[in-house]
């Protein structure tokens, strides 16, 4: 037991395995050699020393009072506003811009439509004096066998042969360019 | 593990740890601060890094997906924005000559007069002991001085520095190691 022992101590453990022990680094070898050896133990509480040394100098260089942490918690929250700000009003210009674009687009499409269309062009129909018309009336008002009635007051003409020659003259024009 | 930790650990358990966006600004504040402050030596700069880590932080929020601890997380962060911070450092003058702005808002202004709390004396040993830490701090590689802070100012262990740096354990270990090896030669030549 002796002598495992004193082999255990004889081979120290090397400053890198003390440095990771100091940074909690749990090897069971390692541990069960500090437990015995007080040369590395005390190595490793020197070490532990100086961590805490340096830890205790860069806690009390960045202590500041409550003051300075509120002040600066809220410069914080601050920033964070104005950036998410930011954020809100670039996505809103962005969807006003696509709105405006595609409305421009919009009205771009619709006037380029009404320009490609065929523009409509009345024709000039065929002009009926006002005597022809005075003419056309007087013949309605002097038929005697009305439009709707026509087919069959000829079919009865033809079946009488005599009436034909007045149904001629009193027929209406359009038959009578027809026959 | 102090009091403020423990309860921003135990936050973490019950609900979303961004539930109230304020609370959580003040239970990890001191901790990003410190930790960025211990890096860059400047107080100012350490809180305007301080406040875009939590601008960060919000604006990421869905990607936490709750594997890790918060503040993990959270360092995570600040540790990208200060390699950011380095890397760039060299056109620093020219961001302040382009950013230059008199139209910062009055309000602001006004929140930049002494915090009356702290006396003259306070501020200035805290000043001085800054700038030894800084001093010690800043003869370091960069890695180094992420992993020494992490480990021995925030007690992160060293699966957790690994994942907040990005870097494997076995790498962790020996920045680590090497970190500690000049804090003892630097510690040992101020007591001669």
């Amino acid at each position: 037991m002796a002598g495992r022992r004193k082999n255990l101590i004889g081979i120290h453990l090397s400053d890198e395995e003390i440095t990771a022990a100091t940074a909690g680094e749990r090897n069971p070898r390692v541990a069960g050699h500090l437990e015995i050896c007080s040369d590395c133990w005390h190595q490793m509480a020197m070490y532990r020393e100086r961590m805490a040394s340096l830890r205790q100098d860069v806690c009390f260089s960045a202590s500041r009072s409550a003051i300075d942490w509120g002040r600066q918690s809220r410069g914080i929250m601050r920033r964070i506003a104005k950036t998410r700000g930011a954020e809100v009003r670039s996505r809103t210009t962005g969807w006003a811009l696509a709105t405006a674009a595609l409305s421009l687009a919009l009205i771009l499409f619709a006037f380029i439509g009404y320009q490609s269309s065929p523009p409509v062009v009345t024709k000039p129909g065929n002009t009926i004096s006002d005597a022809a018309l005075l003419a056309g009336v007087e013949d309605r008002i002097n038929e005697d066998v009305p439009d709707a009635l026509q087919p069959a007051g000829l079919l009865v003409s033809e079946m009488d042969g005599s009436g034909r020659q007045s149904n001629r003259q009193h027929s209406h024009p359009r038959i009578r360019n027809a026959q | 593990m102090n009091m403020l930790q423990a309860a921003a650990e135990a936050s973490t358990t019950t609900e979303s740890p961004f539930a109230d966006f304020d609370d959580f600004i003040r239970l990890y504040q001191q901790r990003v601060y410190r930790l960025v402050l211990a890096q860059t030596g400047e107080p100012d700069l350490a809180e305007e890094i301080t406040q875009e880590c939590f601008i960060r932080a919000f604006q990421k929020q869905k990607s936490f997906r709750g594997d890790s601890q918060v503040f993990t997380w959270l360092a995570r962060i600040a540790v990208n924005l200060l390699r950011d911070h380095f890397r760039n450092r060299k056109f620093a003058i020219w961001r302040k000559i382009i950013r230059f702005d008199s139209s910062e808002p009055e309000k602001d202004r006004a929140e930049e007069v002494p915090d009356p709390a702290s006396t003259p004396e306070e501020h200035l040993l805290r000043r001085e002991r800054l700038e030894r830490v800084s001093w010690r701090i800043r003869r370091l590689t960069p890695p180094q001085r992420e992993i020494l802070l992490l480990s021995a100012v925030e007690g992160m262990s060293i699966d957790e520095i690994s994942q907040v740096t990005n870097k494997r354990p076995g790498t962790v270990k020996s920045h680590l190691h090497r970190a500690m090896m000049s804090l003892r030669a630097w510690q040992e030549g101020e007591r001669t």
